[in-house]
């Protein structure tokens, strides 16, 4: 063993909330030429606080062998409170949400590295990397109900905030029926050069993570589905019977996201032209995907980058696969 | 080095220096509820923006009950809940579109109202102007309670919605005791607008007609009128009372019911394709509409009299599905569902949707003689043949005096069908009569093919899932 570290860290945050939760307002809009007012849909809250962000976390770093390998663990934990939640109320209240401080979240998560170089050679060197990683939230307390949040509604799956549950558990009509976190993500990235030649590729695999696939559910619907007769039928007539669950799907991939080649140019070539480096690269990205996912991908976002809810597959564009030949040219 | 800390520490101090100062700006963007010593201004935003909000749901419960009520279909290929939940089911009570819906807009209409009733005391307004404004308010929030009832009959409605959302929830009422509710704010509105000179704002284009304090109680008393005559329907908690029938009549007396006026006398919503104003969401390309009439509408509807054209009333809101100059009508078929003929109901996305009118009103009249104390059997038959004649040009009706109840009660649900189409009272009136069982089953066994259940017909929509979540301990 060349090296051992071991790290403690402790670290609080505030996270600000945002600017329209600051005050009480009404909505408007007309009617027939007139500019009316009423109660907005959000019910702000004229004593909002920053959330507070506790994280501790641990972890060893290591280098073995003379750099054959370097190794790394991080445990950790982050606790949110006084979470600056949107509460579905009760419509009677005249509002459908309001914001407010409140409860616990509390993530955990296990993050590893290992980075081997087994070749490092003068002629060659080959870096193989691999990192893991996985997260597991809680709902530690919530003062007020349960409440779903996002989505299309239950019978197309939502989104259930609850006490002592995970903060991305999808619900269907019959209850719960999946959650959007994956168990664990894994990566694997190798780099080899040898000469002028250098390889590297990059896979991700996830595993588990539900997505809610309304795009299989329209195709059902309407009979356009590859897989229509029976399987598509016997799907939609399971869900119209009351199980949101058959279009809860496993959301987990292993992807080749990356492979590329590139080589440098004999010093001559360049030279020719006034230079003093040339690399040609030929990249591709996507260009493998194994899962079990029927949706054009599971990686989608309709809804944009959020921490809940993100998971929701309506007719999205799906990622491009796309290659690139590059020239790098260096004076 | 010196410098730069020197300018650190009056940066800092500047810092400290602001954080002394008061940030609780006020928002720029939007206006904050109305409060006490509210201008005249505050006041008409406020009382117009009851009908706005009043106005959200109105389109999606047309369509909605005439999906489950058998008038029509949306045959979307974007959406499979119009062919799949409002008709095989089951209802999902957490989507305000579908199964969850009557019930937010409707609370946010009356609690608005509660706002505006809570300050209006403190309004730089005339005390008799203030009573118009309470008048008008009540009479809105009746209406809102009126289309939650219209939707829900498990007896599950709150209706002492009047309070924070730090206090608890108002308890959950029997339809009774909110239609008695129905009716005490229709007639304390009654008593304040007696009592009031003008209203302080304009109700807009869709109350042309009932925009001052005595006019719009007339508007108040046909609400009154609907409200009792639903209290005594036979599926009814009052039904079988002679009395609510009678007080149906009283209020028909005071409201603007005219046999001489025209069909669509009333008060609407008004919608438009203005800024900031909502277009109505069934008007429609009637070539390419999605939106199409059930057979049935087309199969039972009468001639004209002494021709072959069909009732008057059916030619103004259905016509082929066709494209201009096409010889056939463009059938379009989705989910085993089929359909040749397109609402024309609203033709433009500026045209309104009726609250009441009088149409309505003498339907209601004919029903409210037919069966009150106080009524008339005779005059129960001309007002249907008024409506027939007006609105459908048809010959009188076969229905004397003499015939049965069941005879009079199918004859008014035909005339309320093809006066009232697409309008949101199918549905509510074959209830009403315990007839929803008489309706079109069009897929007994289901649409295999799109993988659909058998379809079935719903007597209510669940209580929205929000509600009875925020309820649970």
């Amino acid at each position: 063993m060349d090296e051992l570290k071991l790290r403690v860290a402790y670290g609080q945050t505030g996270n600000p909330p945002l600017f329209t939760a600051r005050w009480v307002l009404d909505s408007t809009s007309a009617i027939g030429g007139l500019v009316g007012q009423f109660r907005p849909l959000v019910l702000g809250d004229t004593g909002i606080k920053p959330e507070r962000n506790t994280e501790i976390e641990g972890g060893v770093d290591a280098t073995l062998s003379h750099d054959l390998a370097t190794v790394g663990l991080t445990v950790y934990q982050k606790s949110v409170t006084d979470l600056l939640l949107l509460q579905s109320v009760a419509p009677s209240t005249g509002y459908t949400q309001r914001i407010f401080n409140g409860g616990e979240l509390r993530n955990r998560g296990v993050e590893a590295y290992i980075a081997l170089s087994p070749v490092r050679t003068p002629q060659t060197t080959w870096i193989v990397r691999s990192t893991f990683y996985l997260n597991r939230s809680k709902i530690i307390s919530l003062p007020v109900p349960a409440f779903n949040t996002a989505g299309f509604g239950t019978s197309l799956g939502a989104f259930r905030i609850a006490p002592d549950s995970s903060a991305t558990q999808i619900v269907g009509t019959e209850g719960l029926v999946g959650d959007a976190n994956p168990k664990f993500q894994m990566s694997l990235s190798s780099d080899l050069t040898r000469g002028r030649f250098s390889l590297g590729f990059l896979w991700d695999w996830k595993h588990g993570g539900d997505i809610i696939n309304l795009t299989q559910l329209l195709y059902d619907a309407f009979g356009n589905s590859p897989d229509q007769v029976p399987a598509g039928n016997t799907r939609i007539s399971t869900w119209a019977g009351g199980k949101t669950k058959v279009y809860v799907q496993d959301g987990s991939y292993l992807k080749l996201r990356e492979l590329s080649l590139s080589m440098d140019l004999p010093a001559a070539v360049p030279a020719h032209f006034g230079m003093s480096t040339a690399r040609l690269s030929l990249t591709g990205r996507n260009l493998l995907k194994f899962t079990p996912y029927k949706g054009l991908d599971p990686e989608v976002s309709n809804f944009g980058n959020q921490a809940i809810a993100r998971d929701i597959d309506v007719a999205p564009f799906p990622p491009s696969r796309s290659f690139f030949l590059s020239i790098d040219l260096g004076f | 080095m010196r410098t730069s800390y020197a300018r650190t520490i009056v940066a800092l101090t500047a810092a400290v220096a602001f954080a002394g100062c008061d940030f609780n700006i006020t928002n720029p963007n939007s206006p904050a509820p109305i409060g006490n010593n509210a201008t005249r201004g505050q006041v008409g935003a406020a009382a117009v923006g009851l009908l706005i909000t009043e106005r959200a749901d109105v389109t999606n419960w047309i369509l909605k009950t005439a999906i489950m009520g058998r008038e029509g279909y949306r045959l979307d290929t974007a959406d499979p809940r119009f062919t799949t939940e409002l008709l095989a089911g089951p209802l999902d009570p957490s989507n305000g579109a579908f199964g969850g819906g009557q019930w937010t807009a409707e609370y946010r209409t009356i609690t608005s109202g509660y706002t505006i009733l809570n300050v209006i005391g403190t309004a730089q307004i005339p005390d008799s102007q203030k009573s118009a404004v309470r008048g008008f308010v009540q009479t809105i929030q009746a209406l809102s309670f009126l289309q939650i009832l219209d939707a829900h009959t498990e007896d599950s409605i709150p209706i002492d919605v009047n309070r924070t959302v730090a206090q608890p929830l108002a308890p959950l009422v029997t339809n009774a005791l909110a239609y008695a509710h129905v009716v005490s704010l229709l007639d304390s509105a009654k008593t304040s607008l007696a009592s009031a000179s003008a209203f302080p704002f304009d109700p807009g284009p869709g109350f042309a007609g009932f925009n001052t304090p005595s006019t719009f109680l007339k508007f108040n008393r046909a609400l009154l009128a609907r409200v009792r005559v639903y209290q005594a329907s036979p599926s009814a908690p009052g039904s079988g009372t002679l009395a609510l029938w009678d007080s149906a009549l009283t209020a028909l007396t005071a409201s603007f019911v005219d046999p001489a006026a025209s069909m669509d006398l009333g008060a609407y919503n008004a919608f438009s394709t203005g800024n900031q104003d909502a277009p109505n969401a069934l008007s429609q390309d009637p070539a390419t509409a999605i939106q199409l009439v059930h057979r049935f509408i087309k199969d039972s509807v009468e001639l004209q009299t002494g021709g072959s054209a069909p009732d008057r009333r059916y030619l103004a809101k259905v016509t082929p599905r066709s494209a201009p100059g096409a010889a056939q009508a463009d059938t379009f078929a989705l989910a085993c569902l089929k359909s040749a003929l397109s609402w024309i109901r609203y033709p433009s996305p500026s045209s309104a949707v009726p609250i009441i009118r009088n149409e309505e009103l003498l339907l209601l009249r004919a029903e409210a003689n037919w069966f009150g104390a106080t009524g008339s059997k005779l005059q129960a038959v001309t007002d249907l043949n008024t409506v027939r004649q007006v609105s459908g040009n048809l010959v009188v009706t076969t229905i004397t005096a003499g015939s049965t109840n069941a005879a009079f009660v199918s004859a008014l649900l035909h005339e309320r069908l093809y006066s009232l189409l697409f309008e949101g009272d199918r549905w509510v009136d074959m209830r009403r009569y315990g007839r929803l069982n008489q309706l079109i089953i069009d897929r007994p066994t289901g649409c295999p093919s799109a993988g659909i259940p058998k379809d079935t017909v719903f007597s209510t929509l669940p209580i929205n899932s929000f509600e009875v979540d925020a309820r649970k301990p």
